[in-house]
């Protein structure tokens, strides 16, 4: 089942703009070198490294100055392939039906594609490596959490791209609530009451009822991660605990038909556009940004960007917007939003790798220095005079750093904590919007999808087909074609087209992680 | 008389000399089998991964063998069932409307007397053609979607917004007429020109014994142009499960998915995204084959009836 992949398209979303920062340090690429003690470059041998990672807006230029400096940092020769996130499972999957794979690639989600990947042999197992802290001191210090639940057949694979623990929040136009007088919504009624208002009260103040109260499209699955996530069920959420100590998806989880329902409602009165289904990621963001929709379900900390402030106020220049803590649940109990699994995405490591130890060292050293201070601050702001300057006191971006900055071409990242959240585009606005969802997302009683990392055989064989059942079935019922019971039906259809021994694995699965 | 004494001779010869004296009939044909060779019979070879249980590391070479296995999980799969009544649906409504079209179009052109306005028409109903499927489901999600054009229009108008990009009920409608749009303008062509082939003589003479327009469409003009008709209609149910993947996959949404997924869309779903290469085209081994079976059938059929068939 889908685990939360709003919330990762957030998550990467958020990133993107990470990525799109720039900054760096005149000469940093030597000092690092020297610093993280490896010969010189003269007599070091130049390896031919590629890499495959996901790309979210433009592509960098091919020979862009950030690319020419990580080439001098590391001493290699890069070969890059940013692929648009829109066609990268597809290109993933023909790159690796190819037989020509990369020697490093990313893998965004541990679904059934990078599963059946790694159990036929075609990438690396990295334990040996991740424990050596002598060589790759970064790599060993990878967050515990994070490698087991990347731990698959009793090893890990891939390298993770770290992320904050804080995940999405619920995120309201705040001018519009301003505007019609409302107060930030606790609970669910609340929140109805506000969507009702966004949509029918006219906030955008043009004298037409063009407005929706919930950003809502459909994609993979739903956006509604945050907006879910006090229900303990329904859509986004991942694998629920089912209170009877297994685990079960959220759409199937004991409240799924108060949360599905709450949808379904939503939709009967108007608050949702009818024909929501037609939207997939892209229009559902614009539909928020530019003033169709007054509340979006899946925004975390990295979503807040100036891009995306930029974009939405040369449409309405009062656009604001504010992270909400969760509300509270439906029978009145604290409530909390999803977590993050510390991580999007992990490199997983062409095998071919180790008939070179040589180039495999080089691969893992790139993995491990960017994951530390010196390498990410680096990847951060690139080379002083060209991706940065130092204005007062200040490191400040270059256009030049913004479009073609190392980070541009950066694989993983340092751990998001502290400043590291930030990016170097950031303006104080953005700073604390981040840092404000940043807190809220862990107010309350914040909980994790069950899910993630979690394999079973028949869900990889079978579990993107079932899937799209469920996103199928749901939209019916939140339409209104089907009765909310129709959820019982599913569940029986799911269990009886493998969910059954899906059921079995995945509780199997999760009671050995425990 | 040099040209009949060559074929007298080439009945004597031996392929060899054939050959020779014919090479550089067969160097201008030699693109052309290159093409058809390293682009069509080459990759082939590839349907061997619908007996196999095909992993990309270990290659065509080395995966495992599993005879028919693939082929017995298309039976075992419900929803394949589905999308095969939803592709031969939606292809039933493409041969009867989508197909037809054309041939009206190419009549009525047939009949316009002024040139100019002919050329003219001609040009308007080629232009969508080139547009790509991109372009048109965009200007379609652009004008028809709850906030598009076409419902500003009618809320302006006091009328009630209608909602057709996410309604099974009109789904395959809507597809089948965006095909007509697209494509039949385009389509007439070969109907016009199977029309320029018919006799003038034909039309006065039937003219002098009274016939009307309409006498003369009925008795000369579709007769003409019979067999082109039933060629194209063969060649057509070759690719009839094939219903267009470029479009369907765009217009598809998850309120319409249980009228509108086909065949080819399961297969871009579950090859190209979720990575079942050997069952996946096992499947698409399968509509390979009934499309050949109604295309042998067909020209059966047609050749029983004195027509000349495709082959």
């Amino acid at each position: 089942m889908k685990i939360g992949k709003g919330l990762t398209i957030a998550t990467a979303l958020m990133l993107t703009g990470a990525m799109l920062t720039a900054c760096g340090d005149k000469g940093a690429g030597a000092n690092a070198a020297n610093a993280s003690g490896k010969p010189s470059a003269a007599t070091e041998k130049k390896y031919k490294i590629s890499a495959m990672s996901i790309l979210y807006g433009a592509a960098p230029p091919d020979n862009g100055t950030g690319k020419k400096a990580i080439e001098d940092r590391y001493h290699i020769e890069y070969n890059y392939i940013p692929v648009a996130s829109g066609e990268y499972n597809n290109k993933l999957g023909v790159t690796l039906a190819s037989g020509d794979v990369p020697d490093a690639v990313l893998f965004p989600y541990l679904d059934a594609v990078y599963f059946s990947s790694i159990n036929s042999g075609q990438f690396l197992p990295l334990d040996a490596y991740l424990n050596d802290s002598a060589k790759y001191p970064n790599l060993a210090k990878l967050p515990k959490d994070v490698m087991d639940t990347l731990k698959s057949n009793g090893h890990v694979y891939g390298v993770p791209r770290l992320r904050g623990i804080p995940g999405a929040t619920i995120v309201l136009r705040k001018d519009w609530l301003d505007k019609l007088g409302l107060q930030v919504p606790t609970t669910y009624d609340e929140l109805y009451d506000v969507m009702k208002a966004f949509s029918e009260k006219d906030p955008d103040g043009n004298g037409k009822k063009d407005t929706y109260g919930l950003a809502a499209g459909v994609s993979n699955g739903f956006p509604f991660i945050s907006l879910m996530a006090a229900m303990h069920a329904g859509p986004s959420v991942g694998w629920v605990e089912d209170g009877k100590g297994g685990i079960v998806p959220g759409e199937f989880a004991p409240n799924n038909k108060e949360a599905v329902g709450y949808l379904a409602k939503l939709y009967k009165d108007g608050l949702i556009a009818p024909d929501f289904a037609i939207k997939k990621d892209a229009q559902i963001e614009d539909d928020f940004l530019l003033g169709k929709a007054g509340v979006v379900g899946n925004w975390g900390y990295t979503s807040f960007n100036k891009e995306r402030l930029e974009k939405a106020r040369a449409v309405d220049p009062k656009f604001e917007v504010v992270a909400i803590p969760p509300l509270k649940a439906p029978d009145g109990s604290e409530g909390g939003y999803v977590k993050g699994a510390g991580f999007f995405g992990v490199f997983a490591l062409n095998k071919e790798l180790e008939k070179d130890p040589g180039k495999l060292d080089k691969v893992l050293h790139m993995l491990d220095d960017q994951l530390g201070d010196d390498g990410a601050t680096f990847f951060k702001w690139g080379v002083e005079g060209v991706h940065y300057k130092v204005e007062n006191g200040q490191k400040v971006v270059t256009d030049l750093g913004k479009t073609e900055g190392p980070n541009q071409y950066q694989l993983t990242n340092h751990a998001n904590e502290g400043d590291w959240i930030l990016l170097s585009s950031d303006t104080p606005e953005t700073t604390a919007l981040k840092q404000n969802s940043f807190a809220v997302a862990m107010q309350g009683k914040p909980y994790t999808s069950q899910d993630v990392g979690l394999y079973s055989a028949t869900n990889a064989e079978k579990g993107a087909e079932l899937t799209k059942n469920v996103v199928d079935g749901l939209v019916t019922v939140i339409t209104g074609q089907k009765p909310i019971d129709y959820l019982d039906q599913m569940f029986a259809d799911w269990k009886s087209r493998g969910g059954s021994q899906i059921l079995t694995e995945m509780n199997e699965a999760w009671k050995a992680r425990k | 008389m040099a040209a009949r004494i060559a074929r007298i001779d080439r009945r004597h010869d031996g392929w060899r000399q054939r050959f020779i004296r014919e090479r550089y009939l067969w160097l201008m044909a030699l693109p052309g089998l290159l093409y058809f060779i390293i682009y069509k019979y080459v990759p082939l070879m590839g349907i061997v991964i619908a007996f196999q249980k095909y992993k990309p590391v270990q290659g065509f070479l080395h995966s495992d063998w599993v005879g028919l296995n693939n082929f017995r999980r298309i039976f075992d799969t419900p929803e394949i069932g589905k999308y095969f009544i939803n592709t031969a649906i939606i292809s039933c409504y493409q041969i009867v409307f989508a197909f037809t079209v054309p041939i009206f179009i190419a009549i009525m052109l047939h009949e316009i007397r002024s040139a100019a306005f002919k050329k003219i028409a001609q040009t308007l109903l080629y232009l969508p053609h080139f547009l790509s499927w991109v372009v048109v489901a965009g200007i379609f999600y652009l004008l028809f979607q709850s906030d598009g054009q076409i419902n500003h229009l009618l809320a302006s108008w006091g009328l009630h917004p209608i909602n057709i990009l996410s309604n099974k009920d009109n789904f395959r409608g809507m597809l089948v007429l965006q095909v007509i749009w697209k494509e039949s303008g385009w389509g007439t062509i070969i109907y016009l020109a199977a029309l320029t082939g018919i006799a003038p003589e034909l039309y006065e003479a039937a003219k002098m014994d009274g016939a009307g327009r309409l006498r003369q469409i009925f008795h000369i003009t579709l007769p003409g142009i019979r067999s082109t008709i039933l060629i194209l209609f063969i060649l057509r149910l070759g690719s009839v499960l094939d219903v267009g993947f470029e479009q369907i996959y765009l217009m598809l949404n998850a309120s319409v998915s249980d009228v509108g997924e086909v065949l080819d869309t399961y297969v871009y779903r579950m090859g190209v995204v979720n990575g079942d290469f050997s069952f996946t085209t096992a499947v698409g081994l399968l509509k390979g084959l009934v499309g050949m079976m109604l295309i042998v059938t067909a020209n059966r059929l047609a050749r029983a009836f004195g027509e000349r068939g495709v082959y």
